[in-house]
């Protein structure tokens, strides 16, 4: 039996990096489609042979796709903070105006709005997360793939660009703003 | 006695051989193939592929093709029966537009080439077949490459996405 109350889990979720399994398998998948994209660029762009390259292609790949769904759950952690200070206003509004009607306790009112915070926050964190990363890992994939390792071999263009994608994803990921 | 034998011998032999080298009723498939990028090659190609049948199923014609003004005659394929005719001429100086190939026999080609060396107008020989194919000029390429385009819209979504934290963040 669990010795906090819901307001007190609530929190500890709140300040805890890990996320739920519904989260993490969201991220998970959307790591692995994103890490995955590239092989389509070099196998008809650079024309890399995918049945040469498969043991390449998997490794990087899963190398990726570990490093982009940890930059997914930092971003999330710092940004889910400031989205609940930003909508904590709405989402109050919104909850007094649901349950204006009915009668409940001031505790009862504040932990109603406390979860929907939270949920609020959570979704609009992981999806923002998701997107911000996703774009940052796919102009670094662009550039250093057609520009700045042009002259390389495909498939020592194909590791430096996704080493070097997930890589700086994942470090600016680290960053507390 | 024998003379006049021999010469009448010989006229009909010309006679022989000359109607074996035209094509009377002709009828043309054709295809045509010319240069679509221009940073792939240095010159413009132009290959006509056709086949020919005349009436009582005549073959091994010699063909000539014309193509402004410069005529050229046809290599034919022994098992397809297909004729074919190229040229390579510099960008430059390519025709563009409705190109006209205008098809000659041995006649036609012997009356198209006394009207060039007499400066005389060419169009007035009446040719066999005319192939006429429309052609816009081959490609310079697009003018952005696509990577461009595609690092220029990664960078406006990125920096799309940092407004937005930005915002979030302050």
């Amino acid at each position: 039996m669990s010795q906090f109350t819901k307001e007190e889990e609530i929190l500890l979720q709140d300040y805890s990096r890990n996320v739920s399994t519904k989260s993490g398998a969201l991220f998970y998948g959307n790591a692995l489609i994103i890490s995955a994209i590239p092989i389509w660029l070099f196998w008809r762009v650079h024309q890399m042979d995918p049945i040469s390259s498969a043991i390449l292609y998997v490794a990087m790949t899963a190398i990726s796709t570990f490093l982009v769904s940890f930059a997914y759950k930092n971003s999330k952690f710092v940004l889910k903070h400031k989205i609940v200070q930003k909508r904590e206003e709405a989402v109050t509004r919104e909850i007094l105006r649901k349950f204006e009607d009915k009668r409940m306790t001031k505790q009862e009112r504040e932990e109603r709005i406390l979860l929907k915070k939270n949920e609020v926050a959570d979704y609009e964190a992981t999806t923002f997360s998701i997107f911000y990363n996703n774009a940052i890992y796919l102009l670094i994939v662009v550039a250093a793939s057609f520009f700045f390792l042009r002259s390389f071999t495909p498939a020592l263009n194909y590791i430096l660009t996704i080493a070097a994608a997930s890589g700086l994803v994942a470090l600016f990921s680290t960053g507390t703003k | 006695m024998e003379t006049p034998r021999l010469f009448m011998v010989f006229c009909l032999l010309a006679i022989g051989t000359a109607s074996a080298n035209v094509c009377s009723n002709p009828k043309v498939k054709h295809s045509v193939y010319t240069t679509k990028d221009k940073r792939l090659s240095t010159e413009n190609v132009y290959v006509v592929e056709f086949d020919l049948a005349c009436d009582g199923g005549k073959k091994d014609v010699p063909i000539y093709v014309d193509l402004n003004g410069k005529t050229i005659q046809t290599a034919r394929d022994a098992k397809t029966g297909k004729y074919q005719a190229s040229w390579s001429i510099d960008y430059a100086k390519a025709p563009t537009g409705q190109l006209a190939f205008r098809l000659f026999d041995e006649d036609g080609y012997v009356a198209l080439r006394k009207a060039q060396r007499n400066n005389e107008d060419t169009s007035t020989v009446k040719e066999l077949a005319t192939i006429t194919e429309k052609f816009k000029g081959a490609s310079d390429g697009p003018w952005f490459q696509s990577e461009t385009v595609a690092l220029l819209a990664t960078i406006v979504i990125c920096y799309v996405a940092h407004s937005a934290r930005s915002k979030i963040v302050s």
